[in-house]
């Protein structure tokens, strides 16, 4: 007599694993599982591809070089106008290169990095040498500390032409917006002296210290640093100097270091390049470089020296303490002050068109900002306001860890804290976890909590670390 | 967009940026036949899957030669080891393999929506197919891919390992944790 042989229910279990059922039905199915080994052999086949799947989603888009491509539609498009050309027909050399640079265009648009840029105009070989250059001034969009240019100490707004130099002492930073997506930050202790500064090409040389730099694609663009020249492609990378020893890190794009004039070395970010030993090495350095997105028509914030702060970070962007100003467009920033204890203070801060100050008593919550001066406000949410919210959602919260549990990690248990931070109208802006969990879960939990809406905070958009306690029964 | 398209198809190969050119001289040679009865972008996307198409069958029909390993990091995460990082580049890498013994269609549909995250029904329109049939392939090439694991010593392994992992877990306290298991979330807000 023949065994029946129970086979998988893969329409199911595939529809488990993708979170697709009800709760009922994940509820039978789990209970299904629990006796079925063929099922349960098979959902593990499931997850394991689902898990593999998960890891090509987030494999970043490979860097490819446009230039190559550039290159390459070049050739297509002279292939074409010769051929048109023996042809003698009526399809014009103008009409064809009009087309390269419509195309090229949309390889530039398409690119990743250039998705957030201005558009790029294609450079003619050769035409640009006898074209006349444009000066161009920079303009310092973020002080801390003190910087001095041509030896007098500049504020914000101030400006940078071609043969200046600009100076910053310890503990101070400057930085300074060129053009759209092009500009350069000079940390603390550093020199650079601006050589040339026009809208077809710029060159600083570093004298000490680091400089670090944002270039928009096809901006030709150079820091000379001893015997040594990095040469740029639209960019992100950052040039250090001790003594004669130099370091160039690379984390986006491509450039070319060379000395005397005679190449040495590509770098393909992300890399890190010493003069010391020659050697290229595959970094993940993450460079701060905001710098473009400090616009010279934006408000100034301020931000005073205070207490036991030792550090500021705006959106991202990181400054000593100190007398700080920059300009930030009109809107919600992230700020958050580390004090010298070690402790993050996070909050928000609302520019407004006429600027705004960060006062002592804003990032530590004492008080709320006179109402005579709204210069900027941080919002307020209550406990039980909050409460009331996260209790509402909390079954599914439970079901993502419920879930994790019985596929992947059923040992799950400990304290997470989630930082989440929400907008005027309530909803939520961005939700992060602070501790590291099963990726799975800080998926689901995160999905999940980006769909909360709460009640209008007062004042503003306001952040808030939410404890989560992971435990089974 | 195009970049992500062939790289999805072809997996970690030192031929993305060959394929990725290959597509924008397409591009210019055929510009004169979009018609701009689609948008752009699904006309696009189409002339890079056919690309990519065209030069997996070539690669197909040419002899095989040991895989070149793709140095790229694959996650830039500080808290992985660089062995996490080479397993996890060989799994990928096995997965493509694995992907290459199905068929264009198969292959296609579950880079689209597993590998992509692109709905059924978006994919239907962009290769021109009922969403139900989409849905019908993507059923069997997963079906497929389950049961092809095992020849992949590396995805093999992975299971083997879910499974320990699993069996190490007493299943009545499964049962009960699906029924009664508390996310308790303390009120505490900094």
């Amino acid at each position: 007599m023949s065994q029946k042989i129970h086979r998988p229910k893969w329409m199911a279990l595939t529809a488990l694993a993708s979170d697709a059922l009800s709760q009922e039905g994940t509820e039978r199915l789990l209970r299904h599982l629990a006796q079925c080994e063929v099922c349960e052999d098979a959902l593990i086949e499931i997850e394991a591809y689902e898990q593999v799947a998960a890891e090509v989603r987030d494999l970043p888009a490979p860097e490819i070089d446009w230039s190559k491509m550039e290159l390459s539609i070049e050739r297509e498009a002279s292939k074409a106008a010769r051929s048109a050309k023996r042809r003698e027909e009526g399809t014009s050399w103008p009409l064809i290169a009009l087309a390269a640079a419509a195309l090229l265009a949309v390889i530039f648009s398409l690119s990743p990095r250039a998705a957030e840029e201005e558009p790029v105009v294609a450079s003619i070989p050769g035409a640009e040498l006898a074209a006349p250059e444009h000066d161009l001034v920079g303009a310092v969009v973020a002080v801390a500390g003190e910087v001095v240019i041509d030896g007098s100490r500049i504020e914000i707004g101030g400006e940078v032409n071609g043969g200046q130099s600009i100076q910053t002492r310890e503990g101070g930073v400057a930085h300074v917006r060129l053009a759209d997506g092009t500009g350069f930050q000079v940390p603390g202790a550093s020199e650079v002296q601006v050589h040339r500064l026009t809208e077809e090409r710029v060159v600083l040389e570093l004298r000490g210290g680091s400089v670090a730099n944002k270039v928009r694609t096809g901006t030709r663009y150079r820091v000379d640093v001893g015997r040594y020249s990095v040469l740029v492609r639209g960019t992100l990378f950052r040039v250090d100097r001790q003594d004669d020893d130099v370091t160039v890190t690379l984390d986006e794009g491509r450039v070319e270091i060379r000395r005397d004039d005679q190449p040495i070395t590509m770098l393909n970010a992300p890399a890190r390049w010493s003069s010391a030993d020659l050697i290229a090495e595959e970094v993940v350095a993450r460079i701060a470089v905001e710098t473009p997105r400090l616009s010279v028509d934006n408000p100034i914030l301020e931000i005073p020296p205070m207490t036991d702060i030792v550090a500021w970070t705006v959106d991202g962007s990181r400054f000593p303490a100190g007398n700080i100003a920059m300009r930030l467009p009109v809107g919600v920033h992230e700020v958050r002050a580390l004090t010298v204890g070690g402790e993050e203070l996070i909050g928000s801060i609302t520019m407004l068109p006429e600027g705004a100050r960060i006062s002592e008593d804003m990032i530590r919550g004492q008080s709320e900002t006179p109402a005579a001066r709204p210069r900027a406000s941080v919002g307020q949410l209550s406990a039980s306001e909050i409460r009331s919210v996260v209790s509402a959602r909390n079954r599914f919260l439970q079901q993502c860890y419920q879930r994790v549990l019985s596929r992947s990690a059923p040992d799950l248990s400990g304290r997470l804290r989630m930082r989440v931070n929400v907008k005027r109208d309530g909803h939520v802006r961005r939700v992060e976890l602070l501790d590291e969990t099963h990726p799975a879960l800080e998926r689901c939990i995160t999905r999940e909590a980006n769909g909360w809406v709460f009640p209008e905070p007062e004042g503003g958009p306001v952040t808030f670390v939410l404890p989560l306690n992971l435990r089974q029964r | 967009m195009v970049a992500r398209v062939v790289y999805r198809m072809l997996g970690p190969s030192p031929e993305v940026e060959d394929v990725v050119q290959d597509v924008f001289v397409n591009v210019f040679r055929s510009l004169h036949t979009f018609r701009g009865d689609s948008k752009f972008t699904t006309w696009l996307y189409r002339l890079a899957t056919n690309v990519t198409k065209m030069h997996l069958r070539k690669k197909r029909s040419r002899p095989r030669f040991v895989d070149v390993p793709d140095d790229r990091p694959v996650e830039r995460v500080e808290s992985r080891t660089p062995r996490d990082e080479a397993e996890q580049r060989e799994r990928i890498t096995a997965i493509y393999r694995l992907l290459d013994q199905l068929s264009e269609k198969k292959r296609e549909v579950i880079v689209l929506h597993d590998f992509e995250g692109i709905s059924a029904k978006e994919i239907s329109e962009r290769v021109g197919a009922p969403v139900l049939t989409v849905r019908t392939r993507l059923f069997y090439a997963r079906k497929e891919l389950y049961a092809a694991l095992e020849n992949e010593p590396v995805l093999s392994n992975l299971v083997d390992h879910l499974k320990k992992k699993k069996k190490t877990r007493p299943k009545k306290s499964k049962a009960r944790q699906s029924s009664s298991s508390e996310f308790p979330i303390a009120g505490a807000v900094t």
